[in-house]
Order: C-alpha cells, then sequence, then structure tokens
C-alpha cells in the first residue's frame, strides 16, 4: 500500500483546491486546503504537513515568500509550486527557495503521478533520516539517562567501573536528579543484571514495616501476622537492593541491617533460624550524612558499610547543556502520551529553561514540560507555554538557607549603598564592627 | 438499498460500448447492471477557452438528475474532459458517492498515434469504468500494478492493469 501523506493545498481559488482535493483523496491522502499564505501558516502551526502544493499569484503573502517562510520554519515539510503564470525566474527562484518541484497548471495528470513518485521518495529518505537521527538519540542515552555533558560522560564512565565490582554503593545527589536511574544502570551493568533489582523507598515505611518488608515475618510473628512472608532481602536473592533514602531510617534499622550485611544472614521477624542472603546493595540519599554522623543521627560504622564507593549525581544547574537534549526527550514523550502534535520549542524558550536554576533538577523539568505540552495550543512551545514558570523564577533562584539569604541581603544592602559601611550598618541595624566581621567571614566583596 | 448500477450514456456514444461497460461491472463486482436511456449533454458544461467538458460540472449536472432505483451511476460520455487542474482526464469519480464519469475520447487513439482495434477501445472503456466505480465503493488509487484501482496517467498503462481488484482491495470493498 501507498503511504498516505498529509497534505495541504494552498491556492486562493476554490476551484483548483477543490480539483486538487478530490484528486488526492483518490489516494487517500490526508488533505486540507488554505485560501492564503497566512492561513496556510497557520495551519502549519497546528499541525504538521508533509507537503503543500502552493500557488504563486495570492493576494498578500504570495506563494513563494509562503515557500520561503515553510522551509525556514519547517524544513521538513516539502513544497510543490503550481502557478498558471510560469516563468523561468519564478521556477529559479522558487527551487533556490528549496521547492520540491514546479507545475504549470493545468498539467496533465501524470505529470503530478510522477511529481508524486518524487516526493515519496524524498519523504522516504525524510524518515529515514529521522529512523537514523532516532538511534543517533539512543546513543546520548545511557540506560535511559539523557545526558551528554562532561559530568555524565564522567558519571557513565564511573557508573561502568562501579558496576563491574559488588562493592556497596552511595549515591549522593540532589532531589530529582536520578537516583534510582542511576541505580538501576548499575544494576543492568553488573553481572547481577538478570536478577531482581527491588527498590524500597525507606522514608516512606515506617519503622515496624520497613522491618517486616526486609526480614520478612513468621506466622503470629505479631498481631495480624496470619501467614509467613519472605522479606525483600530474601526475595531480592543475588540480585540488587536499593535503598532510597537510606539517611531517614532508624538507628535500630541501621543497626539491623550492619548486622546483615556483615555476615550475610538474617533473621525474619518471630524466627530464630538464619536465613543466609546474598545481594548487592545500592543506597542513596540527599541528606548529609557526614553531618548526621556529627550530630548523632546516622551510626558511623555503618555509614563506611554503605559508602564503599560514593557516586554524586550532578545537579541538573551543573550540566545546562543537556537541557535541550532533555526538553526535546520529554517533549516526544507527553507528545506521544497525550497524542498532542507538539514537536518543536522556540529558542527564547530554551533560553528561558537554560536560564533557570531547577531545584527540582531533572524530575521539575520533565513536569514542566509535561504542562507546557498538555496545555499548548500548538505544535511549537514558546515563552508564553512557560509563563508559570517564570513568575515563580526569581523567587525561585533565591538562596534557599538562611546563611546563604542573611549574605545575599547583607551584600544587596551594601551595594545599594555603594559600601558605604556606616550607613549600610544602620539600615541593617547592627554596629560597624559586626558588620566588618560579617563581610570577613563570608567573604564579600564589591561587585564590578 | 441493494446495489444497482446504471450506466447511462450522455449524448451520442456506441451502444455496444455502454453495454461492454454494464457486462464488465456485473462480471467483475458481481453487481446487476442495466444500460439507462441516453441524456443530452447539457453544453453549459462546455469550457470554450479549453474546448473540452468540465468533468466537475458534469457531475453536478448527472447529480440533478433522477436515476431512481440505481444506487449507483456511470456516466460515458465520447467527448474530452478536463478539471481545472488537469489537461484532460479520462474520469472523474466521487470518492465514496454515486456517481462517476468516463471519456471514450482518449481511448481511440495508441500512445504512438496509432489506431487501436474496437474490442481494444471497448477494454479500455470497461476497465475505466470499473476503476471509477471502485471511487465511488470509497476504494483509493493503488500502488499494486496488477489491480484495477491503479492510477492510470497514460493509456499504455491502461493497457498494463487488469480488470480485476488486488486481494487488498477486494478485501476493502463493501460487501
Amino acid at each position: 500500500m501507498e503511504p498516505k501523506l498529509r497534505i495541504m493545498i494552498v491556492d486562493d481559488e476554490l476551484i483548483v483546491r477543490e480539483s486538487l482535493l478530490y484528486w488526492f483523496r483518490k489516494y487517500g491522502h490526508e488533505i486540507d486546503t488554505a485560501a492564503s499564505g497566512p492561513e496556510a501558516l497557520e495551519k502549519i502551526e497546528q499541525k504538521p504537513f508533509q507537503l503543500l502544493f502552493v500557488d504563486i499569484k495570492m493576494p498578500g503573502m504570495d506563494g513563494l515568500e509562503l515557500l520561503e517562510r515553510v522551509k525556514k520554519e519547517y524544513p521538513d515539510t516539502l513544497v510543490v509550486i503550481i502557478t498558471a503564470h510560469g516563468s523561468i525566474e519564478s521556477a529559479a527562484r522558487a527551487m533556490r527557495a528549496g521547492a520540491s518541484d514546479y507545475l504549470l497548471k493545468p498539467f496533465k495528470p501524470e505529470q503530478l503521478s510522477l511529481v508524486m513518485e518524487k516526493i515519496l521518495s524524498q519523504q522516504k529518505i525524510t524518515s529515514d533520516y529521522h529512523y537514523v537521527k532516532g538511534c543517533l538519540d539512543q546513543i546520548t542515552r545511557f540506560e535511559n539517562i539523557i545526558g551528554q555533558s562532561p559530568p555524565m560522560e564522567k558519571l557513565y564512565s564511573l557508573i561502568l567501573e562501579v558496576a563491574k565490582s559488588d562493592a556497596s554503593v552511595l549515591i549522593t545527589g540532589e532531589t530529582g536528579t536520578g537516583k534510582e536511574l542511576v541505580a538501576k544502570a548499575i544494576h543492568a551493568k553488573s553481572p547481577r543484571a538478570q536478577l531482581p533489582f527491588v527498590a524500597i523507598n525507606c522514608g516512606a515505611l515506617p519503622d515496624a514495616l520497613m522491618e517486616s518488608e526486609l526480614f520478612g515475618h513468621r506466622k503470629g510473628a505479631f498481631t495480624g501476622a496470619e501467614q509467613s512472608r519472605k522479606g525483600f532481602l530474601e526475595v531480592v536473592s543475588g540480585g540488587t537492593l536499593f535503598l532510597d533514602e537510606i539517611g531517614d531510617i532508624s538507628a535500630k534499622m541501621q543497626v539491623d541491617l550492619l548486622r546483615v550485611l556483615d555476615d550475610k544472614t538474617m533473621f525474619s521477624v518471630g524466627s530464630k533460624t538464619p536465613v543466609e542472603v546474598d545481594f548487592r546493595l545500592i543506597s542513596a540519599t540527599r541528606k548529609d550524612l557526614e553531618k548526621g554522623i556529627q550530630e548523632g543521627e546516622f551510626r558511623e560504622d555503618f555509614f563506611y558499610r554503605i559508602n564503599v564507593i560514593r557516586v554524586h549525581l550532578p545537579s541538573l544547574r551543573e550540566r545546562k547543556g543537556d537541557i535541550p537534549l532533555l526538553v526535546d526527550h520529554f517533549m516526544a514523550k507527553y507528545s506521544h502520551e497525550t497524542t498532542k502534535h507538539v514537536d518543536r520549542i522556540k529558542s527564547d524558550a530554551i533560553s528561558l529553561l537554560t536560564s533557570y536554576d531547577w531545584p527540582g533538577n531533572v524530575r521539575e523539568l520533565k513536569n514542566v514540560v509535561e504542562r507546557a505540552v498538555v496545555l499548548s495550543k500548538s505544535r511549537t512551545l514558546g515563552v508564553e507555554d512557560f509563563s508559570f514558570l517564570r513568575s515563580g523564577h526569581a523567587a525561585l533562584s533565591e538562596p534557599r538557607t538562611l546563611k546563604a539569604l542573611q549574605e545575599s541581603h547583607i551584600q544587596k544592602v551594601l551595594e545599594e549603598q555603594d559600601w558605604q559601611i556606616t550607613r549600610s550598618a544602620e539600615i541593617l541595624g547592627i554596629n560597624r564592627v559586626s558588620l566588618h566581621k560579617f563581610i570577613k567571614r563570608s567573604n564579600l566583596k564589591k561587585r564590578a | 438499498m441493494k446495489e444497482q448500477i446504471g450506466v447511462v450514456p450522455l449524448g451520442e456514444v456506441p451502444t455496444l460500448a455502454v453495454e461492454v461497460i454494464a457486462a464488465n461491472i456485473t462480471a467483475y463486482y458481481k453487481l446487476p447492471a442495466d444500460v439507462l436511456p441516453m441524456r443530452p449533454i447539457p453544453e453549459s458544461t462546455f469550457d470554450e477557452a479549453r474546448l473540452k467538458y468540465n468533468a466537475g460540472l458534469l457531475i453536478n449536472k448527472l447529480d440533478a438528475l433522477d436515476f431512481e432505483g440505481y444506487s449507483k451511476i456511470v456516466g460515458v460520455i465520447s467527448r474530452d474532459m478536463f478539471i481545472p487542474i488537469f489537461n484532460y482526464v479520462y474520469g472523474q469519480a466521487v470518492q465514496g458517492g454515486s456517481l462517476a464519469l468516463i471519456s471514450l475520447f482518449r481511448l481511440n487513439r495508441n500512445a504512438d498515434g496509432s489506431t487501436p482495434s474496437t474490442s481494444l477501445v471497448f477494454e479500455r472503456a470497461a476497465k475505466l469504468a470499473l476503476h471509477e466505480l471502485g471511487h465511488l465503493f470509497n476504494l483509493f488509487h493503488c500502488n499494486e500494478t496488477k489491480c484495477i484501482m491503479h492510477f492510470s496517467g497514460v493509456i499504455e498503462d491502461l493497457n498494463k492493469i487488469p480488470f480485476y481488484l488486488c486481494r487488498d482491495c477486494a478485501r476493502r470493498l463493501p460487501r
């Protein structure tokens, strides 16, 4: 069967639009028409067309101008120029501007057939190109992790190295950086790849439930334990156990897990028979565990046991070069899921997204693109589709810790007062000596 | 409504040609087809500048006529036809509609300028009618060269295509 195309006929004469419309319908192509250049552009903005038949002589924007606009903004769209007033000059200009063919009205049916044969082969080349591009896009991914910036290249090498060993891994990084994806990638590249990958979010489980989930229980071990149940440590059997938010587990659970890691055996709740366990542990946290040790919230011995290899994930701020790639990926994902034609993003929108600080990292970017795709009324995302981001932009870019806020405020007052210490100290409500000490301690400097 | 096809000569058309067309419709689509009385060609459909009949206008004129008891009509004309974007057309049909039209004018000449046998002209006419009728059954142009729905831009193409539908098109034919 012949491939079906989405075609638009752009001609100010109704009779021509209708003739071509009926003709192409006989091939089962999806046809739309426009009586002018601006109407055609409006329709292309709403959904993509693979082929346009454009009359040269139209009031307002003529066909050649429309051709140039289309080729500039939608280079994949093929354009055939049709005209009743052919000239070598206009034909040459059309071909130079990227027209696929040039037909003089009226033409013979077989001429149109030949043009369509040529168009379909050009279209096949375009499809093949997109297929190859899709394959190349796969190269920019590593086990579903997207990014080709230097920090990500380093991360991929580290994952490959880490995967070979069986040592415990601690993944650190801000929220939304993809810690579970990295844990899965390590598992997928490891010799345990064919065995289970079990993920538990420690922050979401109360201590008692966590114990039962990890170690399992015997029938009658506690009220409600009507049947014996295997714990994840047993279920994972030879695979990888991923404990997310490890910084949230209780001191008792740290001791219990430490014992399992040391002895490679465990006891189900209510059982006195040891069970041998074999798993690789990958933990993740967004917390500063070293600080937790100092404050007595986290056991040092447990920390050293889980932190044999440290993998730190860069924040999205540290790899802003990956933002266009990630946006493309999420745009394609949500266009597909919502069956909306949103396949383009304007450069100023990319600039806006790149200038944002992304405190929620890739997860936040994903949600932002999803929202923009769902609400977009055209196939191209623009700055206006991210206006909700811009309104919160300033607030979210501001310092998030009290110390940073204090530094930022004092710096601001100093700049406003041209670094006049006495005046600044008065405004801040502190004495000059304290302000001097603060400036020295925080290493504040006059901005250029 | 049960399918009943009417074959209508528009102006002077060889009687045998319309009979051959009706017989082939019955043979290949397994549908009853009758030859209906001749109707005059509406002269308002003649284009003075192009010296041909406008196929779109002819279809509109056919639409205004009463063909009671016939679900689909195939008009046959001996004159040359065009549509605004094409210099000429062999046939015209409303996709998924009830009216089609074929012209015998260009069937009387081979590509090399020689005159074909009468039987070959009738064979071409029957193929054209079967093709346009396929559009009335909402069949699209087919890429398969061994199919009556394959588009024939020139007369040699029409000689090459068979009378029958390929398997894919036959499957799409409404039952």
